[in-house]
């Protein structure tokens, strides 16, 4: 267990410096040495709107943003407002004492600081709340300045000496209010830094941007769509830079087809989008498993049906991931747990596609897409990357692949169902793609035995992939060869339920766990193992229907509980727990479905 | 190799599965032939098509051709343009593609001035479907789903591309394969967006819009004395170029409605890559330590 576990959260209008104060927390924790996670929300509203952005720093391996908070800092009356029945005693309140006054709560400590006052009075300048308050907790909890410093200074580099210095005032400002005004009560205290470790900081958003561009991508079809927009923000220069492109699409469909036509160019494509961006580009999936075209699909799922929450979490696209579509095509599915992983699975993404020229959909979430996470600074060179088949004369002696004088994009001799891809320029290799069936030359042929052997051709590529990149995906967590629960899960439940497990396992129950980061296609025979270590089988997800839970009971014949949140935000570790306790506490139940309610009694949505 | 490939180098052995007496026979030829004058190796030829009769034609042609779905051969072909600028990127597609399912691919391909050509088959009618009116179908046509005759009023192909911002709009007709040739060959030769429409009668099923009907109908516009650079008299006869739907004397024009000279996306968007790697190109493993928390 941690020795230091400190969760900060701040709160405030949108624009008044919440976000970037918490990044500055979280670079203040990496640069000391710590594991640090933050998670931040930003207002649907363009201007104004709730904001905030919880930090929570270790000196173990992070894998939620937790519960809840230790520290809460009030920019405004609404953060308070939002946050307060999370108040309990031993909690610390910072908060904004020129804006409003916190009713009474039993034993809270209370830090009043005029923030507003000491910004529009003293600096002159409000816009430096956000440092006055990052010096403020600074001063109490010894958080060391020079790393703010540090921040301040690469933040505002391009803005010139007098933008830096105004906010290292600031800052000083917030540590002497609190030498000279407060009386520290608390036992919070941020430790002594230790030997920073090699680290970057990335969102979820931006390392799958980064992970594409380490996958080789050059080409990115964009159409704005919340949460997946910022994708497109934070790959779009790094893309010029390598000598790609981002091209912003008139709709998600275009986005896809534009995709699917570089990648037939021979260049390395993707586009991300959210629920209703994967449902216009469905018709365009079919036709690039068809035409046996690589391509990558982001889908930062948000809280659905139709418009529904756009800023809002849900696990809602696992069933359209898998099965959207008409016809049955040939497909990988992957879901990363937390940020880390949202990069190597982006890479992971290309290869599948590359390797099995497949359309790959990752799958992962408006708070995975805003959470940031420090993490071993990646090392290029030791990363795997696949790049598709290329047809090359030289290496076909025999012309195997010409018959006639035309090349054979979709020949059927191969073992394993994948041909080499012909690229544009090519004289060797020209030929056609269309979304008919076709014959090994190509052409578009109704014939019933053509058409059974080239549906196995494509089809059974997910034999292979099954075979040879499958199992790396499923991480398992077996200490016990009879657990009492098995729990599966996916996405950031995932996460979540890491930390939850580490809690249920202190309480002594026996838990194993699988964390299945490819969902498609199935291994039968690991989840069978699985399965077969276990008493039962809970399988948390937020979503309506328990998608993982019905998607293994079809698959590998899984009985399973499923526990399902739609409310819009994440579950957090004490749920899952709380889930697994029920489980414990009702022998009985080894399959089904509970909700909120079940275990919370009515009209309950969860214990946020 | 400077032996100029013939006409016939430029087709597959796939035999066309349209009706005899098709118009596209006639545009597939006269495609070949512009390719063979302009000496385009077949490798660098991409032909992309949408769904219907027309949509067929990049499988009768040895190029690389992609069929695509119905309505998006645009975005594909633009996808295709931009992973390679060196390529020549053809549309080969029809009225319901271009006018009705993918409609909203043409603006934005135009107004970027992306550098491909679009051959739209129009013979107002969908015929894969068997006979059902189409955007560009004249009013009181007969359809199987509008056996009443159709009450639709017809959409301007050539005034919509040009409104659009089209570099590049012409027209001509499948019963006069040299001016279907040589505009194709000024389509391709033009740097950005062209758009020909290619009245293409359907002999199955459109019974009006005939090669009889065609016959002495169609004037050319720039014979006429029409300045192809005059964008505002592009737009004045293109205003005009379904008046024959309405007044029996009315000519149908062909030629080149515009020609403009606009820089085209693929420089555009070579000008900002150099802008971003003057200063040199960053290697992967540099974009990836940016995300270190900066010691200054």
């Amino acid at each position: 267990m941690a020795r230091f576990d400190l969760t900060i959260k701040i709160g405030g209008e949108g624009g008044e410096g919440v976000i970037s104060a918490g990044d500055f927390l979280t670079e203040a924790a990496a640069r000391s040495g710590y594991e640090v996670v933050n998670f931040k929300s930003f207002p649907a509203e363009i201007k104004g709107g709730y904001a905030q952005s919880t930090v929570r720093i270790s000196d173990e391996k992070l894998y939620s943003t937790g519960d809840t908070f230790n520290i809460l800092c009030c920019f405004n009356g609404e953060a308070y407002f939002f946050n307060k029945k999370h108040l309990k005693e031993g909690t610390v309140l910072v908060y904004d004492s020129s804006d409003f006054e916190p009713e009474e709560h039993r034993g809270v400590i209370f830090y009043p600081v005029p923030l507003s006052e000491l910004a529009k009075d003293v600096m002159k300048a409000y816009i430096t709340k956000n440092v006055i308050a990052l010096g403020v907790l600074c001063g109490l909890f010894d958080i060391p300045s020079q790393s703010i410093r540090d921040s301040i200074k690469a933040r505002f580099i391009r803005k010139g000496e007098e933008v830096i210095n105004l906010n290292y005032k600031a800052l000083e400002l917030g540590i002497n209010y609190v030498r000279e005004n407060l009386k520290k009560v608390d036992p919070y205290k941020f430790p002594s830094p230790r030997q920073p470790k090699d680290v970057v900081i990335m969102e979820g958003n931006q390392a799958v941007a980064k992970g594409a561009i380490v996958a080789g991508c050059k080409f990115y079809a964009a159409y704005p769509i919340t949460p997946a927009t910022t994708v497109g923000n934070y790959i779009v220069e790094d893309l010029i830079k390598v000598g790609g492109w981002l091209y912003q699409a008139e709709d998600e469909i275009a986005s896809l087809g534009m995709a699917i036509g570089a990648s037939f160019a021979g260049v390395k494509s993707m586009t991300a989008t959210s629920g209703p961006g994967l449902s216009l580009m469905t018709e365009f999936i079919s036709y690039a498993g068809m035409t046996e075209t690589p391509v990558v699909i982001v889908d930062v799922q948000r809280t659905g049906p139709a418009t529904g929450m756009p800023t809002k979490h849900e696990q809602g696209d696992l069933f359209h991931a898998i099965y959207g579509g008409h016809g049955e095509i040939p497909r990988a599915v992957l879901a990363p747990i937390n940020v880390e992983e949202s990069f190597y699975l982006t890479v992971g993404a290309f290869n599948l596609a590359e390797k099995y020229q497949i359309p790959v959909i990752l799958l992962t979430d408006a708070s995975l897409s805003l959470r940031a996470e420090a993490f071993p600074t990646p090392k290029v060179e030791n990363i795997k990357i696949e790049n598709r088949w290329i047809y090359r004369k030289e290496e076909d002696p025999e012309g195997r692949f010409k018959k006639a004088g035309r090349f054979l994009r979709f020949a059927l001799f191969t073992e394993d169902g994948i041909t080499p891809m012909g690229i544009p320029g090519d004289p060797e290799a020209i030929h056609a793609i269309t979304g008919l069936e076709h014959q090994e030359n190509s052409d578009p042929r109704n014939r019933p035995d053509i058409r059974t052997w080239q549906m196995e051709k494509r089809m059974n590529k997910l034999v292979k992939l099954l075979r040879e990149d499958a199992e790396r995906f499923y991480e398992f967590d077996m200490p016990y060869s009879k657990a009492d629960v098995g729990v599966i899960t996916w996405g950031l439940t995932g996460s979540v339920t890491k930390e939850a497990i580490e809690r249920l396992r202190s309480k002594g129950i026996k838990i194993n766990a699988l964390y299945m980061k490819l969902l498609w296609p199935i291994r039968k025979d690991l989840i069978e193992g699985f399965v077969n270590s276990c008493e039962r089988i809970a399988i948390p997800e937020t979503n309506w229907s328990g998608q993982l839970a019905k998607i293994l009971k079809a698959e590998a014949g899984v009985d399973a509980v499923s526990f399902c949140i739609y409310r819009g935000e994440p579950m957090i570790p004490k749920e899952v727990e709380d889930f697994i306790d029920y489980l414990i506490n009702n022998p009985e139940m080894s399959a089904g479905r509970l909700t909120p309610s079940d275990i919370y009694g009515e009209k309950s949505y969860g214990i946020i | 190799m400077d032996v100029k490939l013939k006409p016939a180098d430029y087709r597959s052995d796939i035999e066309p599965t349209w009706c005899p007496g098709c118009g596209h026979f006639g545009v597939i030829a006269a495609l070949t032939k512009a390719f063979s004058e302009l000496g385009l190796p077949p490798e660098n030829i991409v032909s992309v098509s949408g769904i219907g009769c027309s949509s067929r034609a990049p499988l009768f042609m040895k190029n690389y051709s992609v069929h695509t779905l119905h309505g998006r051969a645009i975005p594909v072909a633009v996808g295709i343009k931009l992973a390679n600028p060196e390529l020549t990127v053809l549309v080969e597609t029809g009225d319901g593609d271009m006018f009705s399912i993918g409609a909203g691919h043409n603006p934005h391909a135009a107004r970027r001035n992306i550098d491909i050509t679009v051959i739209c088959m129009d013979n107002q009618i969908y015929g894969l479907t068997k006979n059902q009116i189409s955007p560009t179908s004249r009013e009181g046509l007969y359809g199987s789903l509008t056996p009443y005759g159709s009450i639709d009023p017809p959409l301007n192909p050539i005034a919509t591309m040009l409104a659009y911002g089209s570099t590049f709009v012409a027209q001509t007709y499948a019963g006069n394969p040299k001016h279907m040739a040589y505009i194709f060959e000024e389509a391709i030769r033009h740097k950005g967006f062209s758009f020909v429409n290619v009245l293409s009668p359907c002999p199955t099923f459109n019974k009006v819009d005939t090669f009889k009907y065609y016959k002495n109908k169609t004037k050319d516009i720039n014979e006429m004395g029409h300045d192809p650079a005059d964008y505002e008299e592009a737009l004045e006869l293109a205003f005009h170029d379904l008046d024959h739907y309405y007044n029996p004397d009315a000519p149908v024009p062909i030629g080149i409605f515009y020609k403009g000279t606009k820089e085209t996306y693929d420089e555009r968007m070579r000008r900002v890559r150099e802008r971003y790697t003057a200063s040199g190109i960053p290697t992967v493993q540099e974009l990836i330590d940016a995300c270190k928390p900066k010691a200054i």
